[in-house]
């Protein structure tokens, strides 16, 4: 008897949960930040399974937060551990007068004002936060007439209006978020 | 022009100030403690002046050591985490620089008005009313600059120190607050809006939280960001520190009632007091475990690094005092050791094993890094501070304890015809020899004090304000 319930529990567990992620990559990517809109609606259990895993792995990367300030700690920490330690904040909106950075108060015209500003490359002489960020110089200075650069604050928006008029190209960086391959940056830039 | 024009340095400058606070009332608070020991080994000690009586010198060795060392560490540990965690500079310099002030005027008060007499009676709540709303107003700034750097972060995640950090600044908040509410008849001179039981009830659920928060809580978030950053690690479950943190919190709040076992306070108060208290427990251990095993990987550290030996030791006194807690909570060992020296070596056993050591352990990072320094300027002082201070500990608590046992037993004892077997000075003179030990345990624990202070100021003479800026420089 208690086969069967165990069984139908489990028939019933698959109805609703759906099938579950085919990978933790896959569902690192669809249940962060962007990644939320592609998921399809009628997998929205499986969704949350993988946002819940998502959890977990963002979690992980929230223990490293102390080290992301600092360079050579980080570097140890990241040969120590084998995980990698992220950039915090290296690249997000910093421009507009208003809010510097901290993104309270600060309006879309605020922020456009701030960018052509700010748009240009940053200087190799600044100090950089963590290997992660290194990354992100290494990507090279983008040419003014190219890129913006913008917290995430209505990036998403931004990149789609990118994606209708071909001109405007906005190089998003997320905070917290490094700008790697395979992170969630990808599926958004133009 | 660079995207990275606005980099600006972290504020260093209030943090430096606090630490050199929590120096310097480290040293004259616990200096006070042996003052006060020696008075009970030595009653002469207390100079037949009013001022520097048992009574009048305790409370301000425990204000000393709680508002002026402790406090300030955490205002320094939790102003230099929250900025390089958040990755933004301190809320409003001016307001930093109006706490440090606030507060050390606080303890000045402090410092000025118990030996005078002026009390509310109550323990660790003993500043008149006056001075108890000037504490409010610094601490209510204290919060607008914490809480404003938070909400201003460049990080996606509130780190959990933080979360610790926050807890405390709002929970110390609401306790003084509350217990505070008196009716002021003289700037300094007021009485208690609460009465009898409720009074008694009121103030411990003040005190026994304001060891909780006020030295649990935001050592904890001190911990959580200074042994990940010295052991170079991680820490071991994120979660575990999530869930910790909401499981302390919760349950801390409810566990004053020990403190009144045997009272008027009524009897399910009592027993509800204690089984929080054992359920506290888990998430006590819950941090403790979490901070231990940070360190997987990474033990050989010890060997070699000081400050590393500190912060683990501390972990081990925080374990032992957590679990020595919720078992003294027990009505049936209550019963044996309350009113007994057994009372003041656990708090010991906490004040100097957890509060301070981890305190000594996050100084002696932070120092280097705030004046510019590669280190300290001798690390085999540090060393030697080490085993000072765990000497003293383990002479203070072993001697606290074996006094504390002597004096219920024999405080219970009776003879077959119901009459006590010891009169109250026989147990006082029995206790005699650990009043010595005690006071040789806290010389021990003071010397190595004065070493740190030693220390400090050799670092900070040599300081090299250039470099702590560069390194203050936000990515």
């Amino acid at each position: 008897m208690w086969e069967m319930i165990f069984n139908l529990a489990a028939l019933r567990h698959k109805a609703v949960m759906g099938p579950g992620p085919r990978s933790t990559e896959a569902a690192q990517r669809r249940s962060c930040g962007p990644h939320r809109s592609l998921v399809p609606r009628q997998r929205l259990q499986g969704f949350r399974r993988a946002q819940k895993m998502c959890r977990y792995l963002c979690l992980d990367e929230a223990s490293l937060i102390p080290f992301a300030d600092d360079p050579q700690v980080a570097r140890r920490v990241e040969l120590a551990t084998g995980k990698q330690v992220k950039a915090v904040a290296i690249q997000t909106h910093n421009g507009c007068s208003r809010c510097r950075g901290t993104r309270l108060r600060c309006g879309p015209q605020d922020r456009l004002r701030g960018l052509l500003r700010r748009d240009a490359a940053p200087s190799p002489s600044q100090p950089r936060a963590s290997a992660a960020a290194t990354t992100v110089i290494l990507g090279g200075p983008q040419p003014r007439s190219r890129g913006i650069r913008l917290c995430n604050c209505k990036a998403r928006k931004l990149a789609s209006k990118a994606k209708v008029s071909g001109s405007f190209r906005p190089l998003v960086f997320f905070h917290s978020q490094s700008f790697l391959p395979g992170s969630n940056t990808r599926e958004i830039l133009p | 022009m660079s995207t990275t024009s606005t980099a600006q340095a972290y504020n260093y400058k209030v943090v430096r100030q606090f630490v050199i606070a929590t120096v310097v009332w480290g040293v004259i608070g616990m200096a006070m403690g042996v003052w006060i020991a020696s008075q009970l080994v030595w009653p002469e000690m207390n100079l037949d002046l009013p001022w520097t009586t048992f009574g009048r010198l305790r409370p301000l060795h425990t204000s000393l050591v709680i508002f002026g060392f402790a406090g300030s560490a955490q205002f320094a540990a939790s102003y230099y985490a929250v900025q390089r965690t958040c990755q933004v500079r301190l809320f409003s310099d001016a307001l930093a620089a109006f706490t440090f002030w606030g507060w050390q005027s606080v303890i000045v008060v402090m410092l000025i008005s118990l030996p005078l007499g002026y009390t509310t009676t109550k323990e660790y709540a003993e500043i008149e009313f006056s001075g108890a709303v000037w504490m409010t107003v610094v601490w209510v700034a204290y919060a607008i600059v914490f809480f404003t750097t938070v909400v201003q972060r460049k990080t996606k995640h509130i780190y959990v120190g933080n979360w610790f950090f926050g807890a405390f600044i709002v929970v110390i908040a609401m306790l003084h607050v509350v217990n505070h509410l008196s009716i002021p008849v003289d700037w300094f001179k007021s009485y208690p809006v609460y009465s009898g039981a409720t009074d008694a009830m009121v103030q411990w659920w003040y005190g026994h939280n304001a060891v909780g928060f006020f030295l649990t809580t935001g050592f904890l978030g001190m911990m959580y960001y200074f042994v990940p950053k010295q052991v170079g690690r991680p820490v071991y479950s994120y979660r575990l520190s999530i869930v910790h943190f909401w499981a302390l919190i919760t349950l801390y709040i409810w566990a004053g009632p020990h403190h009144l076992h045997y009272t008027a306070l009524p009897d399910w108060a009592q027993s509800l007091g204690m089984a929080m208290s054992l359920i506290l427990l888990a998430p006590s251990w819950g941090g403790m475990i979490n901070g231990m095993m940070t360190l997987s990987g990474a033990w050989h550290k010890l060997r070699t690094d000081p400050i590393l030996r500190f912060l683990v030791l501390s972990l081990a006194f925080y374990g032992m005092s957590t679990f020595e807690g919720p078992m003294m909570a027990i009505k049936t060992v209550n019963a044996l050791s309350h009113y007994t020296d057994w009372t003041i070596g656990h708090v010991h056993a906490g004040a100097l094993g957890w509060v301070a050591m981890i305190t000594f352990g996050s100084l002696y990072h932070m120092i280097p890094k705030i004046f510019g320094r590669a280190q300290m300027h001798s690390v085999p002082l540090i060393n030697l501070h080490f085993w000072l201070a765990t000497i003293g500990t383990v002479l203070y608590i072993a001697s606290m304890w074996v006094n504390g046992i002597t004096q219920g037993l024999m405080w219970r004892a009776i003879n077959d015809d119901g009459t006590l077997t010891y009169s109250f000075v026989e147990a006082l003179q029995a206790s005699h020899p650990g009043f010595v030990v005690r006071f040789v345990g806290g010389v021990f624990f003071l010397s190595g004090m004065l070493l740190m202070a030693y220390n400090t100021w050799r670092t900070v003479r040599v300081a090299d304000l250039k470099v702590a800026q560069l390194d203050a420089q936000i990515a």
